[in-house]
């Protein structure tokens, strides 16, 4: 009986294994599928709310998704320009930003080593400077201009427009259904423990999605505020790339400050300057632990912070960026299914139901006790 | 061969089943204070399970995680002792409900159950029923209200025999 349970639980992780390969392999197919699944989880709270004013569950799903398309597709249409600025005006002063970059390395080796210290010998001479100048702007310019075709070559933008806003659609109408549907094909055995796997991955993950997109929300718009008001330029592009980095535990916070300091060096800013973003950051990353994370994330995740370093290290060896992104969040998920599945195996084992002997009749008596 | 498998919608609940299913919840006196639309709603949270002649459907000390509902066919209520013995204590039939408990805590079943022939019955678990209150508190109140009510009922029929004993 116990090996029994130990094989199902082997045979549900292999399982989970082929799952995870073949959604690696139909990745590109699966993402607008993903990304709707996201946005139906962000708009049910809305749904419900509706709903909770007796509204019908159809014209709830129908008021928020063409009323959140409409403020999504006006914010877009208010930012996408500012982001475009933003980039075309990088793409024209690339080439003063790597002559920025030279005269502060050439500055900084005059006053260092004089102009042939042993750092200087040891990378070849000035060439290594010349040469990683060179290769940073044009890297920067083959990817700003190649960022429209990469995501409409690696992306089939057509579909994806269309797909996600239906999926999203029909998954707010039928996703309870869907899940109905799915359940009724487990069998009666595990149907109790299924439903409380499934019903437990939904929480989490609902308090995961809404923990990520709050907080990469306010940090950006943070961010974007405090380097616009200190007259950094690029403040959108920044802020926005620190609120999405900031999502990656330990790492993140770091890489925005890094990132603006890099812009303040290319654009010439005064050296009082880095003063400003580390206490636009510090101001930042304090909201961010005192105010979003206790609200949003406290039930989260339940890591341990080495976990969650081997986590974030293991995704960027496996996915990049997405990898550190994505690693906590699928660790605390399956932290969830884990949980429920050592919960049953260490249940005491009993004897089967059909073992047991029917009980003498008890007689009548109590009108006699 | 019928196109409907073709071609229809396999999320979609079948309207003639779905009417009857209605009528039936509206004979279960847990649901009796719930209006026509409710129950739709109700019913949208519902699992329908079949279980084969003597299926266990829960074991005693099993974690509670809902209730059910006889929608057809038959199921013994059995308590199990130490001694490999067990005892019949009840029998349950079309529109009777069981582990009602289980809608308000997370205590361990109190009995088991097994179907004694071809049944099915309508599953109504605690996540449900709560993301149900959250959406439409109204009905979690009239649920909440005929639990109690259950409750009471119970509590007064412990409370005779106690005193019947004693």
């Amino acid at each position: 009986m116990k090996y029994q349970r130990a094989l199902i639980f082997i045979l549900f992780i292999a399982f989970l294994s082929v799952l995870f390969f073949i959604a690696v392999q139909l990745r590109l197919i699966l993402v607008p599928f993903v990304l709707a699944y996201i946005f139906q989880f962000a708009l049910r709270p809305l749904v419900n709310m509706l709903k909770q004013k007796g509204i019908r569950h159809g014209t709830a799903v129908a008021t928020v998704f063409f009323t959140s398309f409409l403020i999504l597709g006006t914010s877009l249409y208010i930012l996408i320009p500012a982001i475009v600025a933003e980039l075309s005006n990088i793409q024209s002063n690339i080439d003063n930003y790597a002559g920025v970059l030279i005269a502060k390395y050439n500055m900084m080796q005059e006053v260092f080593m004089g102009g042939s210290g042993p750092l200087s010998e040891f990378f070849g001479g000035k060439n290594i400077v010349n040469g990683f100048t060179e290769s940073f702007k044009n890297n920067m310019v083959f990817y700003i201009q190649k960022i429209p075709q990469k995501i409409i070559g690696v992306l089939p933008m057509v579909l994806y427009v269309i797909v996600i806003p239906f999926a999203t659609f029909f998954f707010l109408l039928d996703a309870q259904r869907i899940k109905e549907k799915f359940i009724a094909l487990i069998p009666n055995r595990y149907f109790e423990i299924s439903l409380n796997i499934v019903n437990s991955l939904h929480k989490q993950f609902g308090l995961i999605l809404k923990g990520m997109l709050t907080s990469a929300l306010i940090i950006s718009i943070l961010a974007s505020a405090g380097l616009w008001i200190i007259g950094l330029e690029y403040p959108i592009i920044v802020g926005i790339f620190s609120g999405i980095a900031n999502l990656i535990p330990y790492f993140g916070p770091i890489s925005g400050t890094i990132t603006a300091s890099l812009v303040a060096i290319v654009t010439g800013a005064n050296p009082v300057f880095f003063l400003y973003i580390i206490l636009v950051f510090l101001g930042v990353n304090l909201v961010d632990n005192v105010l979003v994370q206790p609200l949003v994330l406290a039930r989260a995740a339940k890591l341990h912070p080495l976990a969650v370093i081997f986590l974030v290290l293991t995704g960027s060896k496996l996915g990049g960026i997405f990898g550190m992104l994505l690693a906590v969040p699928l660790a605390s998920l399956l932290q969830v299914v884990l949980i429920i599945l050592f919960q049953e195996i260490k249940k005491p084992i009993r004897p089967p139901f059909k073992d047991f002997i029917d009980a003498e009749p008890p007689g009548d008596n109590t009108e006699t006790a | 061969m019928d196109m409907k498998l073709l071609w229809g919608n396999p999320f979609k609940k079948n309207i003639p089943d779905l009417e009857s299913d209605i009528d039936f919840l509206s004979t279960v006196s847990l649901f009796d204070s719930l209006t026509r639309r409710q129950k739709y709603r109700l019913f949208s949270s519902i699992h329908i399970r079949h279980y084969k002649q003597g299926e266990i459907v829960f074991r005693q000390d099993d974690p509670g995680v809902g209730l059910y509902i006889v929608r057809s066919g038959l199921v013994d209520v059995y308590n199990e002792y130490s001694d490999m013995t067990r005892n019949k204590i009840a029998e349950l039939s079309k529109g009777e409900v069981f582990g009602e408990i289980a809608l308000l805590n997370d205590s361990l079943r109190s009995a088991t159950v097994v179907a004694s022939k071809e049944t099915v019955l309508f599953a109504f678990f605690r996540t449900d029923f709560l993301n149900l209150m959250d959406s439409d508190p109204k009905i979690g109140v009239k649920l909440i209200y005929s639990l109690a009510k259950t409750m009471a009922e119970r509590l007064r029929l412990i409370n005779e025999d106690t005193t019947l004993v004693s």
